[in-house]
């Protein structure tokens, strides 16, 4: 049986409720109450308002500079996989060709190095396309010269062990250290992608590292898989 | 009421006047509805800093709070198109937003269950009206910590240890040793006594 709320219980707890939420015990009875007491409706708002300002007291702390690039990689990746131009038919047919399973088992233990070059750049004035397979991985590369953004969209790479593993992309200029780019960022349709904000030039090869966590200046974990850049 | 007045009176007499920059949100909040992405870049400029303040503060961690700063800012970016100005202002939102997940975070690592309600599914009111939008960042953190201030200290702790500790009032009476009721009244009058100092009168005429 649901408890029935005094508007002074109600306030009580829709005051607590806006600062770490109401307890689910309580809930259908404070849903009860506002649907029947506009005061305490009333009173709800004004409780989250005043939550709302409570962070305000705090200095802003200049966040770590890879999270801007961590955030604004996945984010221009979503944008430019939602605008990215349809296949042509070689890599149609890539798509459609069967997996090697033992390839994509492998490929989270061994360092593996590009299979081979099966398409070459494409299409649009503005964007170009690199269509490669890497350790059993297919990997597509857009480049949109315009926008100095690469855009990479990874399938057949498994999941990560669980904990704080992620892919990360590394761009290494001929004969130079790698350097951090941009993390693989899983799907919700499946696969993974990422976005090089600045783009490639200058570089000479992508990799992609299986990495014990985020936030190291040079690969730790073994090479997955990496891709020769033509200029 | 005079009480009303008097806390008002008060607020004003502590900090001065504030400067105002109504513009800011406005461009990011079109681009975010045009699901560009320099509306989020933007959004990261303006609001990045006070969202990494608030991860830290909740979870005293700062590896965790850049996870949650960025799964908040993807969360609004994936569901940019549905913020509604008329609702409220883009500061709550993201403040809001990052608590939420912050909490949520540091409810996970004590295996506590969910509490607080997902991005998609919280109330109009979570995402309320910011009656200070536009007034300089320096004034409003001078004013919410002088009316914090002006709380009687266990009043300043319930609300410090629900808010930033993210406990129920159950696990505060217990941390306090003291009555449930207690700690219901206290964060009542706590955020009653905020409310007459905060939103009040005064930012209402500051901004007309």
């Amino acid at each position: 049986m649901t408890t029935v709320l005094s508007c002074e219980e109600a306030d009580a707890l829709l005051a607590i409720g806006a600062l770490s939420g109401v307890p689910p015990a309580e809930e259908e009875a404070l849903r009860r109450h506002l649907v029947e007491c506009p005061q305490c409706a009333d009173s709800a708002q004004r409780h989250a308002r005043v939550a709302a300002l409570l962070p305000l007291q705090l200095d802003a702390e200049e966040p770590p500079p890879q999270l801007r690039r961590r955030l604004m990689a996945t984010v221009y990746a979503e944008a430019a996989a939602s605008r990215a131009p349809t296949p042509s038919w070689p890599q149609r047919l890539w798509t459609r060709l069967p997996r090697s399973r033992a390839l994509t088992v492998a490929i989270a233990a061994v360092a593996v190095v590009l299979a081979g070059v099966l398409a070459s750049r494409l299409a649009t004035p503005e964007v170009s396309e690199l269509v490669t397979t890497a350790g059993g991985a297919s990997i597509h590369l857009y480049t949109d010269q315009q926008d100095h953004l690469a855009t990479l969209e990874v399938s057949g790479l498994p999941a990560p062990p669980a904990g704080t593993s992620v892919y990360e992309v590394w761009l290494v200029p001929g004969g130079g250290a790698a350097h951090p780019a941009a993390y693989l960022e899983q799907q919700p349709g499946g696969g993974y992608s990422a976005a090089v904000v600045g783009g490639l030039s200058g570089y000479a090869t992508l990799a992609i590292s299986l990495e014990p966590g985020r936030g190291d200046a040079a690969p730790r974990g073994p090479i997955v898989a990496s891709v020769h850049l033509d200029d | 009421m005079s009480g009303e007045a008097q806390d008002v009176e008060s607020i004003e007499s502590v900090v001065a006047l504030p400067a105002l920059d109504r513009g800011g949100d406005d461009p990011i909040v079109e681009l975010l509805a045009q699901r560009d992405p320099t509306g989020i870049e933007r959004l990261y400029e303006r609001y990045g800093g006070l969202a990494f303040a608030i991860a830290t503060r909740v979870l005293g961690d700062r590896t965790a709070a850049e996870d949650v700063v960025q799964e908040a800012f993807l969360a609004i970016w994936r569901r940019s198109e549905t913020f509604d100005a008329r609702r409220g202002g883009l500061r709550p939102w993201v403040c809001t937003i990052v608590h939420h997940r912050a909490l949520d975070r540091l409810r996970g690592s004590r295996n506590v269950r969910r509490r607080d309600l997902p991005l998609d599914e919280a109330a109009p009111e979570v995402f309320s009206d910011d009656p200070w939008e536009g007034v300089s960042d320096g004034f409003v953190r001078q004013a919410v910590r002088a009316a914090l201030d002006q709380l009687p200290a266990e009043q300043r702790e319930t609300i410090e240890l629900a808010y930033f500790g993210g406990l129920s009032q159950t696990e505060i009476s217990s941390r306090m040793k003291l009555p449930l009721g207690t700690v219901k009244g206290r964060a009542r009058l706590a955020m009653r006594r905020l409310h007459q100092l905060l939103a009040g009168q005064a930012a209402q005429e500051w901004l007309s």
